[in-house]
């Protein structure tokens, strides 16, 4: 009996939709609160020629396929890319856009994975930051 | 009576149980983020002079109002599960203080703002507005720590209710499952969420409850008609809504007295017991509120002009969204369970309904039934009302409205099965949909980070932000300043 009634329980889950992504974009959202941690979290950042030398605590680097090991002492050029440390439903990714005498700017975009919630919910945040050259 | 030192002990374990369920729930989610909890606190400001003029439009002093409510981003996350609350937006809240200067001055009420919540009766807005006073002259509190304080209120005012409910639940023949059965009601999400919040459901739901019992208790024995009595008229004053409450109290005994042949003289005396009952509260409830005041209905989506086949239809194709709603539509219903977890529930719920049925609906089985009709009662009702008023108010139901009628679920889900596993499997899978959203909440409010979430709590310090940043124009909303609002 028990297991008829499962069965009949059962033919009710086609009833049931597929979950449905939804992606929301977002500008300069996150602005503020990822430039004070970048900035709190790198070491160096100075010039070297027409590339760009960062030295971080550890959460922000470089992983390619070609040197796998986390790196947090690495140089870039200009559109040269780094990120944060992926976290379980949240990443940030950052291209250097811009190398002046003084500072650099960045592109960053921030994505947001919520995962539990009912339409698997997408959230992606671009946005612009300056970061000042070490002296 | 011998009663064992465990029943002594029982209630205030009760009480504290769930008023510390209720209280991390009041923290974890951002001011003014559950249902309508902006115009409850409006309200709840206002009723000082409110209760006195008979309106339902009055003035809110801006000393009575907490800033917090003119905020722009705490508009901005309701409805938008994409906007959560970010660190600098948390140093803002926590920053801002009491208006001093104009203190005096009054602001004119919100139009925009003008749902059924201003016509729901005083006593509860009055108690915390009393209450909410009292904290606040007692202790220095910001503006930020007052509005958990607020929330800390209701929920103490809450967990009363609820261990009231509990005591009447362990006097009737339910005592052996009540429990499972207060365990099943009480781990709800969408229950933790509201009551915890700045809403007279809060109140609401475990007296509607209450008064479900006392209706099953008046059922059995016609002499506890003036309990069920003082049980509705307690309902009618908290909200309006409350008045289909009667009907089904009403419904209910008619209908067993007419599918039981063998006590239907009996059911007759409950029935009439019943009816007055509900007479004796409607008329006490019309002389202390509602002779004076206006019953309004909230619009809060479009009218529609649909057929009946179009509308039963459309109830079809919402079938899903009222069940999540009732379990889990959180937030201002921008965040619900996702699909596994709403299959899971709904297998459970088909299996032990059946199972229930099956125990309870032949003619010489238990009374219980009446507790399916209520649901079915209160189902109908709201149905009705919902096509009725289709044309200029729109799809007005969801999920959460069934929560007044929680008991007749858990009823079913605990006597339903015939096995302890079975029942023991439900009760697991209600508590881990608890935890599940309250991790969800953290996800849908902090971006999934507890350390983000702990630092939310009001006493926990933060690095205030200047002055310029609070005096933002784009910071404030024009709703202390009235732009584009008429007043009343």
């Amino acid at each position: 009996m028990l297991l008829l009634r499962l069965i009949f329980a059962c033919l009710l889950l086609p009833l049931i939709a597929a979950a449905e992504t939804r992606t929301v974009q977002q500008t300069n959202r996150h602005q503020l609160e990822i430039a004070v941690e970048l900035k709190a979290q790198i070491k160096t950042l100075i010039k070297e020629g027409d590339k760009v030398r960062i030295v971080t605590n550890g959460k922000y680097g470089l992983s390619t396929r070609s040197n796998p090991p986390w790196r947090t002492d690495f140089s870039l050029p200009l559109g040269g890319m780094f990120e944060k440390k992926p976290e379980a439903q949240k990443w940030q990714t950052f291209r250097i856009k811009g190398i002046s005498e003084q500072s650099i700017s960045l592109e960053y975009e921030y994505g947001f994975n919520h995962r539990s919630a009912d339409n698997d919910l997408l959230v992606i945040d671009k946005g612009q930051l300056e970061m000042p050259l070490s002296n | 009576m011998i009663r064992s030192s465990r029943g002594y002990i029982e209630l205030p374990l009760v009480f504290i149980g769930t008023f510390l369920l209720l209280s991390l729930w009041a923290f974890i989610k951002p001011p003014f983020q559950a249902p309508d909890e902006f115009v409850h606190h409006v309200k709840t400001a206002s009723t000082g002079v409110a209760a006195s003029s008979n309106q339902m439009c009055v003035p809110v002093r801006q000393a009575d109002l907490n800033p917090l409510v003119d905020i722009s981003f705490l508009h901005a996350i309701p409805f938008h599960a994409e906007n959560s609350l970010l660190p600098l937006q948390l140093r803002i809240l926590k920053s801002l203080s009491w208006p001093s200067e104009n203190s005096e001055s009054t602001l004119p009420i919100i139009t925009s703002w003008l749902t059924s919540a201003y016509s729901y009766p005083y006593p509860f807005y009055l108690t915390l507005n009393y209450l909410s006073a009292k904290a606040r002259a007692a202790t220095v509190l910001t503006p930020y720590q007052a509005h958990y304080v607020d929330r800390l209120i209701v929920s103490l005012l809450s967990a009363l209710a609820w261990t009231l409910f509990y005591a009447l639940l362990r006097s009737t023949a339910l005592t052996y499952y009540r429990l499972p059965i207060y365990i099943f009601l009480i781990f709800n999400p969408v229950l933790l969420f509201v009551s915890s919040s700045i809403n007279p459901d809060a109140l609401f739901i475990p007296l509607a409850n209450c008064v479900l019992l006392l209706s099953y208790k008046t059922i059995l024995n016609y002499r506890y008609a003036l309990f069920l009595a003082l049980g509705l008229v307690a309902s009618l004053l908290l909200k309006s809504p409350a008045f289909l409450l009667l009907p089904i109290v009403i419904s209910c005994p008619a209908i067993l007295a007419l599918i039981d042949k063998k006590d239907r003289r009996q059911c007759l005396h409950s029935f009439c017991a019943s009816v007055l009952g509900c007479l004796l509260a409607a008329i006490t409830s019309y002389l202390l509120f509602y002779r004076d005041n206006v019953i309004a209905i909230a619009a809060p989506t479009p009218g529609r002009n649909e057929d009946l086949a179009t509308y039963l239809l459309s109830l079809w194709e919402r079938k899903l969204v009222f069940f999540s709603g009732y379990w889990s539509l959180l937030g201002w219903t921008d965040y619900s369970m996702p699909y596994w977890l709403t299959c899971s529930m709904l297998v459970v719920l088909v299996i032990t309904t059946i199972a229930f049925l099956r125990t309870h609906a032949h003619r010489e089985g238990s009374i219980y039934i009446v507790f399916f009709l209520a649901f079915f009662a209160h189902v109908s009702l709201l149905i009705g009302l919902e096509y009725h008023f289709l044309a200029q108010k729109g799809y007005i139901i969801q999920g959460r409205y069934f929560l007044p009628l929680g008991l007749c679920l858990s009823l079913i889900m605990v006597l339903g099965p015939e096995y302890r596993f079975w029942r023991r499997l439900s009760l697991g899978l209600i508590v881990f949909l608890s935890a599940f959203m309250f991790n969800a909440t953290v996800i849908r409010y902090h971006e999934g980070s507890y350390r983000r979430a702990y630092r939310t709590l009001p006493f926990v310090n933060f690095k205030k932000v200047s002055d310029k940043t609070l005096n933002n124009p784009e910071l404030h909303t024009d709703i202390l300043h009235c732009k584009g609002n008429s007043p009343e």
